[in-house]
């Protein structure tokens, strides 16, 4: 075993979404930070949007589940025993890389679930303190957008304007128009127009293989750059097994093993976690000593639990018109948030909203999509296929499911990594209020397809295809018997170890996370450097 | 140059991937558009795969010969009836079959030309996508406010 380098000051494991927020933050403090990632850096001028074979990656190397990606720097994750299957990618940028850039935030009922609806409890964080956060990850980030949304108090200027509504977002928009619903062009992390030295999207369609342009900001083209120039180190292809812990019960490092597979150690004076809602619980749970014969920092017992994916239900309107929805970013065109907020006379608490997503080129439209309901084979096949490609919309609901203890990740007995650590298995049901839920977002769904002119409607009840949101782990909270790292992100049993991404979210919110896992981690990052600055760093 | 498939196994795939997409108006059908070429790729790119194409063109060979001569002889209805079974029979191998088809077929540049499209990759050129008209959003703006203070 070799130490690759001396005791550092702040060790951060993951490069993706909030590692790189809170890297970022730190060395712009001047902090020595060091930043660990089992993936190496992604290459965007090879991505598959370049390739004339590009479809066929998204069922392959680029396949947002790495149970069938299986790259090298992949874990796999046993999902027998949940409807939905988580996805990630592993590379500076993490999930970044893959994601469509949806990026709307979360509001400001979505934090005060107990005071406001009596359920799940409210986070000790509020909108209005994380606000500044939100704003200046927005700016790092770079997002397109429109202020003067109704359905969110009123926000700073976006950097440019919203992503183009096409022939799929008009329809749909005078869809909800006719029945009077919320709609807004969403806010996407993704630039229209250049900004800060970056170019504009071109509206190529598939986002989530990959932005050759760096339109999309993903963190390996946003936050690293600028955190490595402020004399961040970054070390690739450097997979944790565990933390290590001192015998005053302090986090004292790491053991990882580097590109070749060898093992090696790395000191430090505080660790942060940023692997996401899946892999951040699996590294605590493998980092077992006397001190913590549970996991680390799991006196509370809720290390893995409390599991969180936003159910989706998937309500697809075919139309005589063509809509072209293979061009543009396929993420969402626009959104509505009409039944986002608590109204119990609809049988549920909490909401959710719609996503009205594009469509698919050739071969993905005939695979059916991430719903994967094929396009018939035989006499039948040309005009199914005929009737879909270019004619669909897609309404993508998206529902808070509330947290819930036997919603977890555990280490799986057998199933490891190639370096033979411990792999992460997920045990999820969805609550009886979600079901209602999705039921409601399904039937009205239905209804504006109908409205917006759609002559066939079909239904994805729960799609499987759809983990890409990891929450909840390893919350946040004020009292060390029900929580497991305070308002800071510190880990209420161990001082110098800190967790910065969606493991610490109380609950899910009914939008995608990760613009409000970033000011989360922006936010951590601030508080950390106080209380270093109080200690005499 | 094929790497995988034997000739009378490329003809008897052909003939299959016909009845999988068969030809109509202006398209082709799969084996018609050389759509075997493609399969023969991949089959040689993965011994897995191998192992199951090898198995499920005997398993369709097998289930031709129990109605008639060879698959080839057989009318499209009695060859789409041997597909179905082979389906159910063995549906490994028919899912890939299938993925696989569909993968080569539509992303064969000159079947993507005759559906309408550009046949070429999303990048460099990307697309020109309407902005759109957003003047309806008054109305939604008109509504008032639609979150909660918290």
């Amino acid at each position: 075993m070799s130490k690759s380098h001396e005791r550092v000051d702040v060790l951060v494991i993951g490069a993706g979404a909030s590692g790189a927020a809170f890297t970022w933050s730190l060395a712009r403090d001047g902090f020595d930070v060091l930043c660990l990632e089992q993936g190496g850096w992604a290459n965007p001028s090879q991505y598959p949007p370049t390739q004339q074979d590009w479809e066929i990656h998204r069922q392959t190397d680029f396949n947002a589940n790495p149970n069938f990606r299986r790259l090298p720097e992949d874990y796999p994750v046993n999902d027998d025993d949940s409807p939905i299957a988580p996805l990630m990618y592993n590379a500076v940028g993490g999930s970044t890389i893959h994601w469509s850039a949806h990026f709307p935030r979360f509001h400001p009922s979505d934090f005060r679930t107990k005071s406001l609806d009596g359920v799940a409890e409210d986070w000790p964080l509020s909108y209005e303190e994380l606000e500044p956060y939100f704003d200046l990850n927005d700016r790092i980030m770079g997002v397109a957008g429109m202020t003067g949304d109704t359905a969110y108090p009123p926000k700073s200027a976006r950097q440019t304007p919203p992503i183009p509504l096409g022939a799929v977002g008009q329809t749909m928009a005078r869809g909800f128009d006719k029945l009077g619903w919320h709609w807004w062009p969403s806010d996407s992390a993704i630039l229209t127009a250049p900004y800060d030295g970056r170019a504009a999207c071109n509206n190529c369609g598939p986002c989530d293989i990959g932005c050759a342009r760096g339109a999309k900001s993903s963190t390996d083209i946003t936050y690293w750059p600028k955190a490595l120039a402020l004399g961040a180190q970054l070390k690739t292809h450097c997979r944790v097994r565990e933390i290590t812990v001192g015998r005053d019960g302090l986090a004292d490092g790491v053991l990882y093993y580097d590109a070749d597979g060898n093992i090696r150690e790395q000191k430090a004076r505080a660790v942060v976690l940023a692997c996401n809602g899946v892999g951040t619980a699996r590294l605590m749970l493998n980092s077992r000593s006397a001190l913590f014969p549970d996991g680390l920092a799991n006196t509370s017992g809720l290390v893995g639990k409390n599991l969180m994916f936003h159910p989706y239900s998937m309500v697809t309107g075919v139309f005589e018109e063509l809509l072209e929805g293979y061009k543009g970013p396929n993420g969402a065109a626009i959104v509505s948030q009409e039944f986002y907020e608590t109204d119990l006379s609809r049988g549920f608490v909490r909401g959710y909203a719609f996503q009205v997503a594009r469509s698919n080129g050739p071969v993905t439209t005939a695979q059916g999509g991430i719903m994967g309901r094929r396009i018939p084979w035989g006499q039948e096949h040309h005009d199914s296929f005929r009737k879909a490609l270019g004619h669909t919309i897609t309404i993508a609901v998206i529902g808070e499911d509330l947290p819930e203890l036997h919603n977890e990740v555990t280490l799986d007995p057998e199933l490891t990594d190639s370096d033979g650590i411990p792999a992460p298995k997920v045990s999820y049901t969805l609550s009886e209020n979600s079901s209602k839920m999705m039921d409601h977002g399904i039937a009205r769904a239905s209804e504006a397809m109908e409205a917006a002119g759609a002559y066939d409607v079909s239904v994805i009840p729960l799609l499987r295809a759809g983990g890409w949101h990891l929450m909840g782990t390893a919350k946040m909270g004020a009292d060390p018997d029900s929580s497991v790292v305070n308002r800071g992100g510190r880990a209420h049993d161990v001082k110098n170890l800190y967790i910065v991404d969606g493991s610490v979210f109380v609950t899910a919110g009914g939008v995608n996370p990760t613009s409000t896992i970033q000011a989360v981690a922006l936010h951590m990052a601030e508080e950390f450097k106080q209380n270093a600055r109080h200690v005499g760093k | 140059m094929l790497r995988f498939l034997g000739e009378s196994q490329y003809e008897l795939i052909s003939a299959v991937l016909d009845r999988l997409i068969p030809s109509q108006g202006d398209m082709p059908g799969a084996g018609e558009a050389g759509t075997a070429d493609y399969l023969d790729g991949i089959a040689a790119g993965s011994a897995q795969l191998a192992r199951l194409f090898a198995r499920g063109l005997q398993d369709i060979e097998i289930a031709a010969a129990r109605i008639g001569d060879g698959f080839d002889d057989l009318s499209g209805d009695q060859q789409d009836e041997v597909l179905r079974g082979v389906e159910s029979d063995n549906p490994d191998f028919f899912d890939l079959l299938v993925r696989h088809t569909y993968n080569g077929y539509y992303s064969n540049p000159e079947i993507i030309e005759l559906l309408g499209l550009d046949p070429r990759p999303p990048q460099p050129r990307g697309n020109s996508v309407e902005r759109g008209d957003l003047s309806s959003l008054e109305l939604v703006v008109e509504r008032g406010q639609a979150y909660r203070d918290a």
